[in-house]
């Protein structure tokens, strides 16, 4: 029997779900190997004997998340993205929030990945990701081209934006008056900026601009605001182009009750399991920033069985294409006129979905801990 | 700040949601009338409202309201009021018994405070010459531009970014009967670029004869709005001061309590403030009970909504 390990950050909500799930099976204790160990020393691999490591997310660690962008201090970066040395990122000061260099955190986190990869690899461990395929997961720019690529639908990518004023050229060029520009590399509604010219230059988003310090600091608020003035678009646009930026076309959803909603759809081994409809008053529909959710049998009062199942469909070609991800949380929008299903973001360790059940009454880790077990 | 629901009343009144069909063949006795989207109404066109108040104006008694109130006016938050400007113009010489409006009775879900969106307002007042309340939602893009109106007693802009021009408008406009003046700054996020000195010449006192109410609401620089009050002549002409809101410290409320006039004051209202125990109470104390000052905020809850990335 294989033992189940988790790269994992213990004593995280995940952890727990997952040590919960594994009990509940009289499977024994979940084997951790913490991200912490994993990112400092990534050739040591604690355990022995044949293994069968689940990777997760090593988000919401500032250790962690210092270690990793240590990593990337020598990666490849784009030109103008933020830089830290080595010593200035282990010394990084707590501050919560705090949106730092995150194109040289992706060149650290896929630089780690790979290296845990290389030490997993001759011991015989199965693997529920593979390195490369997180690391595509991880750049919206590379999952969107691979989809399009496959004929997944997706909102329209606009190409060639570097800068708030070629995002203005571009949306002119293509007649656009609304798009969405994204940090390739943020997740969970860091770093997404809603932008709009339909009554003057707006933007919509969670990015934060402090301006109490002496440089001026971004950072991930729940509160989302608005800016007007364009200065201040300017300087959250650009900062996202200078760090990698994917941007699409702003299709409006379909909504329920008045309310644009979309589906977050978890698929294990490539078959989707648990469905959430993620219901918001404004156009970032992610769950912790105050939404409603709708799952189960609610969610025929939202979309008819046939939508449903187109939704699936996307969902689970899309996690055909990332066949050597063992789990997937897929991202799903129905456009205004019901008529179309688009991928909108696919995220590799997307199952935190608590509260949601599958057909069988188990959550997504439990459901998970079968698949591996069966 | 956020507005969870419709106002329950306005003006005194309880409101009247103006319905699509079955329209009262009188005037509902005593009730403010409103237009926008009720409660639970969403998606609603541009046209919502100036059809709406095409359908008052046709009504026989449209000459016996006084009180109204407009709702959310668009399909989305980004549309600005004109049409509901443009509208109430075009229907004057219908509705001339209007005395009290509202215009922004919108809540979060309908639109975040920041993002209502307004163009100048002050044709309403042209056009409306006996209209003794104006009571404003929104403060982005919002002008009352060279305004000069001989009955208005009372003006409220509620926003969350008051900009330097929708000031400039208000003070230099000429509002010889205005006995209450409301205005919430905000927060240079959201739009308000006003300097506390550009309050000055309100509170010199020699605009606005017969103020009697005055609110400087959400002010960003609390303490040194304070300390200017202190001493200002305004202080000495108002019987109610308004200070909610905004960032005053102990060393504002030491300002206060060293001030000659504010214990002439008939009501003195600080609720949400960053000032100590001691000081609130001496504050209390010198208003000889007619103050209104609760148990302030002494953290800063900003951080609290601060979330690092999940990593997904």
């Amino acid at each position: 029997m294989r033992r189940i390990v988790a790269l994992i950050n213990p004593g995280s909500r995940r952890h727990t779900l997952l040590s919960n799930a594994l009990s509940s099976r009289n499977t024994g204790e979940l084997a951790a190997w913490s991200w912490l160990s994993a990112a400092t020393a990534p050739e040591q691999f604690p355990f022995e004997g044949p293994c069968f490591v689940r990777f997760d997310s090593p988000g919401q660690d500032s250790d962690v998340q210092r270690r990793l962008l240590a990593a990337g201090a020598d990666g490849d970066l784009p030109p103008h993205a933020e830089h830290l040395s080595k010593n200035q990122a282990l010394e990084l000061p707590a501050d919560r929030g705090r949106i730092v260099a995150p194109a040289q955190w992706y060149a650290g986190f896929c630089t780690t990945l790979q290296k845990i990869e290389n030490t997993l690899r001759p011991l015989g461990v199965i693997q529920s990701h593979t390195a490369g395929q997180i690391a595509a997961l991880f750049d919206k720019r590379k999952t969107h081209a691979r989809c399009a690529e496959k004929g997944i639908p997706t909102p329209t990518a606009l190409p060639n934006v570097t800068s708030f004023e070629s995002l203005v050229e571009t949306m002119r060029h293509v007649q656009t008056e609304r798009v969405f520009v994204k940090l390739a590399h943020g997740s969970s509604a860091s770093g997404v900026i809603a932008v709009s010219n339909q009554n003057g230059w707006r933007a919509l988003t969670t990015m934060e601009i402090d301006r109490s310090q002496k440089e001026e600091r971004f950072y991930n608020n729940r509160n989302l605001r608005m800016y007007s003035r364009t200065a201040d678009i300017a300087k959250v646009v650009n900062y996202v182009c200078r760090e990698g930026v994917h941007v699409e076309q702003w299709e409006p959803k379909a909504r329920t009750r008045g309310r644009e909603f979309d589906l977050r759809i978890v698929t294990i081994a490539q078959k989707a399991t648990h469905i959430v409809a993620r219901i918001g008053r404004t156009p970032i529909t992610n769950l912790h920033l105050g939404n409603q959710r709708q799952s189960g049998e609610a969610l025929s009062c939202i979309l008819s069985e046939e939508q449903l199942q187109d939704c699936v469909s996307v969902a689970e070609a899309t996690a055909r294409l990332f066949g050597e991800c063992m789990v997937l949380g897929v991202d799903v929008m129905l456009t205004a006129d019901r008529k179309r299903s688009l991928v909108i973001e696919a995220n590799a360790f997307g199952d935190l979905v608590p509260d949601v059940f599958d057909s069988k009454g188990r959550d997504t880790y439990t459901a998970w801990v079968d698949e591996v077990l069966g | 700040m956020a507005f969870e629901e419709h106002e329950k009343s306005f003006a005194g009144k309880k409101i009247f949601q103006f319905p699509a069909e079955k329209i009262p063949k009188k005037k509902p006795l005593n009730k403010a009338i409103r237009l926008g989207a009720a409660d639970d109404e969403y998606d609603l066109s541009d046209d919502h409202v100036p059809n709406q108040m095409k359908a008052l104006a046709a009504t026989s008694w449209a000459a016996e309201v006084d009180t109204m109130v407009v709702g959310f006016w668009g399909s989305d938050p980004t549309v600005p009021s004109d049409a509901v400007v443009k509208a109430l113009v075009a229907h004057k010489d219908k509705l001339t018994g209007l005395r009290h409006l509202f215009v922004g009775d919108i809540h979060y879900e309908e639109s975040e405070l920041s993002w209502i969106e307004h163009r100048d307002l002050a044709p309403i007042l042209s056009a409306y010459p006996s209209l003794e309340t104006l009571k404003i939602r929104g403060g982005s893009g919002l002008r009352l531009k060279d305004v000069a109106h001989d009955s208005l007693k009372s003006l409220t802009i509620e926003c969350s970014g008051l900009s330097q021009k929708t000031l400039k408008d208000v003070l230099s406009a000429s509002l010889p009967s205005l006995e209450s003046l409301e205005l919430w700054l905000g927060n240079t996020d959201y739009g308000c670029d006003i300097k506390v000195k550009e309050l000055d010449p309100l509170l010199s006192g020699h605009l606005f004869p017969r103020l009697k109410h005055l609110g400087l609401r959400c002010a960003p620089f609390g303490d040194a709005l304070a300390a200017k009050l202190g001493n200002a002549p305004i202080l000495s002409r108002i019987n109610s001061l308004d200070l909610s809101g905004g960032t005053i410290g102990d060393k504002g409320g030491k300002a206060l309590c060293e001030s000659a006039a504010i214990s002439a004051l008939n009501e003195l209202t600080i609720v949400y403030h960053f000032m100590s125990e001691p000081v609130s109470k001496k504050l209390k104390e010198l208003c000889k009970g007619k103050a209104k000052i609760d148990e302030g905020d002494a953290e800063q809850e900003e951080d609290e909504d601060r979330y690092p990335d999940v990593g997904e």
